[in-house]
């Protein structure tokens, strides 16, 4: 490893450790659900909202 | 021989990247509140609601305003919520580039592994594989076969006992789907639910049950642009309140009380996400 590409690694190498560091976790950080909500305004279904009252 | 070592040099850091990546994440998940009841154990029900947003300050907001819950930040990316100081739902940060919430029941199994392996074989997709979240048990988040996403839950502390719920908090969850076929038999096998049809007034209506107990609605979506999804309820005292007090913070009205639909006792929102999510009256 040469001069120059010894200094790119340990830069690198840092940014990433900070990134580590600083990067928020949370469970699903990475869930994509891909599905967005929509739903017609014309909907009308009169079966909606019967669970709950079962 | 400088190529070769330029490449090198790369594919190291990105194995670098990764596991720093990745171990500081697992390391700092949250440890949640245990729900349940040691020895419990209610496979099928669902027994927890995880929203993933992408703007957890205005998630808080809107939820905080809108039914009173009250927020603990557990970790640097998930919020608890409680009302009237019981744990209700949870609130985790999606990452950059995802700006689409959604609302993920969490269903009690036995058997994690099972269920994923069962999902993967009918043709679904397990979205995020097992992992152990502290205080409760192994999560996983699935897709059905006809890609409504949800997840299980095998708890360490037993399952939450049925109870009647309480006004702003979860009162019921429905799968709406393409394909009701389909979906009945990968739920039965999957959670062990059978299947009833109860009329109530004129109305038809289909849900599932394990060991006698109503656990999830079953409906045809009316609309091919709808996604096949589960949709969850929460019961409110006065729901064209509510669907008002939705409006005014930002988030939107996908169908407003209306004297067709259940005698105007239901509205579907969304939370300015774009998490859908249904508020019903319960009158007695």
């Amino acid at each position: 490893m040469n001069k120059q590409t010894g200094h790119t690694f340990w830069r690198i190498l840092l940014a990433a450790v900070l990134l580590g560091v600083l990067v928020s976790c949370s469970p699903y950080a990475n869930v994509n659900v891909g599905v967005p909500f929509k739903v017609g305004p014309v909907y009308v279904n009169p079966s909606i909202g019967v669970g709950g009252i079962l | 021989m400088h190529r070769l070592l330029r490449t090198g040099v790369v594919a190291a850091l990105q194995i670098a990247l990764a596991v720093v990546f990745l171990g500081g994440c697992a390391s700092r998940l949250p440890e949640l509140p245990v729900i349940g009841t040691e020895g419990n154990t209610l496979p099928g029900k669902v027994v927890w609601h995880d929203l993933v947003t992408p703007d957890l300050d205005k998630s808080r907001a809107f939820y905080g305003e809108l039914f009173g819950w009250q927020f603990e930040q557990l970790g640097d990316g998930y919020l608890l919520a409680r009302y009237e100081g019981r744990p209700v739902a949870g609130l985790a940060r999606l990452e950059a580039g995802q700006d689409s919430g959604h609302w993920l029941p969490l269903v009690s199994v036995t058997d994690i592994a099972k269920a994923q392996k069962t999902t993967r074989t009918a043709g679904g997709d397990v979205v995020l594989s097992a992992f152990e979240l502290k205080g409760r048990g192994q999560v996983a988040v699935l897709k059905d076969p006809q890609g409504a996403a949800f997840g299980v839950l095998q708890s360490d502390h037993g399952d939450p006992e049925d109870r009647i719920p309480p006004v702003n908090t979860w009162l019921w969850n429905e799968i709406w789907t393409n394909n009701i076929t389909g979906a009945t038999a990968y739920y039965e096998e999957l959670f062990g639910y059978g299947r009833k049809v109860v009329r109530i007034g004129s109305v038809s209506y289909d849900f599932f049950v394990r060991d006698g107990k109503p656990r999830a609605g079953l409906l045809a979506k009316p609309d091919p642009q709808i996604p096949n999804t589960w949709l969850c309820y929460l019961r409110v005292n006065d729901v064209a309140a509510v669907t008002d007090k939705a409006r005014a913070l930002g988030g939107s009205v996908l169908m407003a009380p209306n004297a067709k639909v259940r005698d105007g006792r239901v509205a579907i929102l969304t939370d300015p996400s774009g998490a859908g999510f249904v508020v019903q009256e319960v009158r007695k």
